[in-house]
């Protein structure tokens, strides 16, 4: 009976990593199809709630903003004793997003308390949360969402009193907000708040810059208006193929078979997942541009009305990326305030590399990427190996996020944090 | 008296007042200075920045107004409605609905000549009628007979008729002139056929708001939940997209 159990354990464990898209752009974009996915509860049967905090009252936002006049979180909670992991969002990502929440019902499922922070590169972070209202500097994003951690939970335990006991703190972030965690935990072990038992890094970028400058170029190397022309022939092939479907519903399974059907090739997939990371720039680049009033792609001095059009706002801001953000913005904000910065030594400061040494020699720090992650060059793939030996698990397929979702890797990041050392 | 088309005119012009008085453009300040960047010359007409939109300030209006709604009133009441119904009963709700909406794409596959969608709608409509008792249950898809859906609007977009501006409708939402004019005469004919059951006045009224409450308690959308600024740009650019699929099909 016994040996049979221990035969039980030890097939579950050993099974295999199934994850179907072999073509790293298919996997970045469609993520794990529904048969691969790790069985989890549904969002609506956790315990979770989601909380808003006037983190500036002595402040209003500003009436473009009116919606983002305080901090939004989540929070899921055991209603017993129970560890708590802090979770944060990428590029653009917001606390709801599709990967945070997955995330969550994980997490819930194995027992654990979860707080779930949006990137400090979203609109409400930067509106309701940040004091430097200039996201990308890792290291100080990494303060200020230390910052909002605290502020979260104290309001958390606050609301829900009893239902909210936290044993020991863990803490993972998925792609910036992967580079992020690392950052918060190098912190933390100054200012020991949480103590972090386990960081658990997903598909973080290596350098930053390398990263922005893949994912614009597939932008770039094409122009806006070549991805409109390519959204538009997307359009019209997924069109023609709706209208001879046999059946039409609103599902990811049919969606992604409309995909499969219309064609859509490795460089049109690049162009969308150019054109997403565009949208997020943008978004977080009108978000800066208001708070800070510089007039780059609003009217300086100028206060929007909330029934204004910023169309124009879009139109301009979108035919700049992030790497025009980090040339024009970033370098000279930062080297002025610290004279002998310059921009080689700033796009060192945004890497990994920059912690290596940390990295290293901190047991209680994981990573998990894919072999064929399009955010990561190949020098950037054997750094994450030679810092992080046999704490670094690298799935051969998955692209960038693409499995965060599939059994294997469920499982994986679960055990990670359950071990004892 | 006045005529029918003189009427229609004064409709009209009122209705073209309302959506253009309202203003989306900056009202700059006096020390308001261009912005940095520059605005991309030839914009396509069909993007995300820039769409069929000449009644903006209304609309922007109205997406505001929508959001509040949601918030004050409607999400409220259809939290209150999923608090208190089981999930069974939920489901039959809106498969009874459902059922009674294919009475509509039944008409517009008449009206599109589209002979064989016009068959299963009403073999489904028969079918779920009877066999799914008042389309509580829906029998049909599980013989393989799918659900199709044809709006008023859909059958103008098929004859031709363009989509026209953009219009965001208070409380119903993101549609178009043409899809609003649509959504009028889908609902016309709906409650012609209501009538037609001889229920008393609240029996109408409660049946309407169960309708109303049931549609938005299945759609997931939020407004501004995204948190972008440029939402209300991504909505209407998926809009006009998704309805030019609709009529396509």
């Amino acid at each position: 009976m016994g040996a049979m159990w221990l035969c039980a354990a030890t097939a579950s464990a050993a099974e295999a990593y199934d994850f179907p898209f072999t073509d790293p752009f298919k996997a970045t974009v469609f993520g794990t199809p529904e048969a691969y996915k790790a069985d989890l509860p549904a969002l609506e049967d956790i315990n979770r709630k989601v909380y808003g905090i006037d983190l500036f009252p002595e402040q209003d936002a500003p009436e473009v903003f009116w919606y983002h006049e305080e901090f939004q979180y989540s929070v899921v909670y055991q209603e017993k004793p129970a560890p708590l992991v802090f979770s944060i969002a990428g590029t653009g990502g917001k606390f709801d997003g599709g990967k945070m929440t997955a995330l969550e019902r994980a997490f819930y499922k194995a027992g654990y308390n979860v707080i779930s922070i949006t990137s400090p590169t979203h609109a409400n972070f930067i509106v309701a949360a940040s004091e430097m209202k200039i996201p990308g500097y890792l290291e100080k994003d990494a303060a200020e969402i230390y910052s909002v951690m605290q502020k979260t939970l104290a309001h958390a335990q606050g609301e829900l009193g009893d239902k909210l006991q936290v044993t020991d703190y863990y803490l993972t972030g998925y792609s910036l907000g992967g580079a992020h965690s690392a950052f918060v935990s190098k912190l933390d072990e100054e200012q020991k708040v949480f103590n972090f038992k386990k960081v658990f890094i997903v598909n973080p970028p290596v350098s930053l810059y390398n990263s922005v400058i893949k994912l614009d170029g597939y932008v770039e190397s094409v122009g806006t208006e070549g991805v409109k022309n390519t959204i538009d022939s997307i359009f019209a092939r997924l069109g023609e193929n709706v209208s001879h479907a046999e059946r039409v519903e609103l599902s990811d399974e049919f969606l992604y078979s409309m995909f499969v059907k219309a064609g859509v090739n490795d460089a049109e997939l690049a162009q969308l997942i150019g054109l997403a990371f565009r949208i997020s720039s943008t978004d977080m680049i009108f978000a800066i541009d208001v708070m800070q009033n510089w007039g780059a792609l609003t009217y300086k001095n100028h206060t929007i009305s909330k029934y204004e059009s910023i169309s124009h706002s879009f139109a301009r801001g979108s035919q700049i990326g992030f790497l025009t953000y980090f040339e024009r913005a970033m370098i000279p904000i930062f080297s002025e305030k610290e004279p002998g910065l310059d921009r080689a030594e700033m796009i060192d400061r945004l890497s990994l590399t920059s912690l290596a040494g940390y990295l290293m020699s901190s047991e209680k720090i994981a990573v998990v990427t894919n072999s064929d992650d399009i955010i990561l060059t190949s020098p950037d793939l054997a750094f994450i190996t030679k810092t992080f030996g046999d704490r670094a698990k690298i799935f051969p397929h998955g692209g960038h996020c693409g499995n965060m979702d599939e059994k294997v890797w469920v499982d994986h990041m679960l055990a990670f944090f359950a071990a004892d050392n | 008296m006045m005529t029918f088309k003189q009427f229609r005119n004064v409709s009209l012009a009122a209705l073209a007042l309302l959506l253009g008085a309202c203003s989306a453009t900056p009202e700059l300040e006096a020390d308001a200075i261009e912005p940095v960047l520059p605005l991309p010359e030839n914009r396509a007409d069909n993007g995300i920045s820039n769409n069929n939109d000449p009644w903006e300030g209304f609309n922007r209006r109205a997406y505001y107004f929508n959001a509040k709604a949601d918030e004050y009133v409607i999400l409220p009441v259809v939290n209150g409605y999923q608090w208190i119904t089981p999930e069974l009963v939920q489901d039959g709700v809106t498969n009874f609905f459902s059922n009674l909406g294919e009475i509509t794409t039944f008409m517009n596959s008449v009206l599109q000549l589209k002979g064989e969608r016009a068959m299963t709608t009403a073999f489904r409509f028969a079918t779920n009628t009877t066999i799914g008792l008042l389309g509580v249950w829906d029998p049909a898809t599980k013989m393989g007979v799918y659900k199709e859906r044809e709006d008023f609007g859909q059958t103008l977009g098929h004859w031709g008729v363009n989509s026209g501006p953009y219009l965001v409708i208070p409380l119903l939402g993101p549609s178009s002139a043409r899809d609003g004019f649509g959504t009028l005469v889908d609902t016309l004919v709906y409650n012609a056929v209501i009538s037609e059951l001889g229920m008393k006045e609240e029996e109408e009224l409660a049946l309407a708001l169960l309708r109303a409450i049931d549609t938005r308690k299945n759609i997931p959308f939020r407004y501004y939940g995204s948190g972008s600024a440029f939402e209300y740009e991504m909505i209407r650019f998926l809009y006009f997209r998704a309805r030019e699929i609709a009529v396509q099909r």
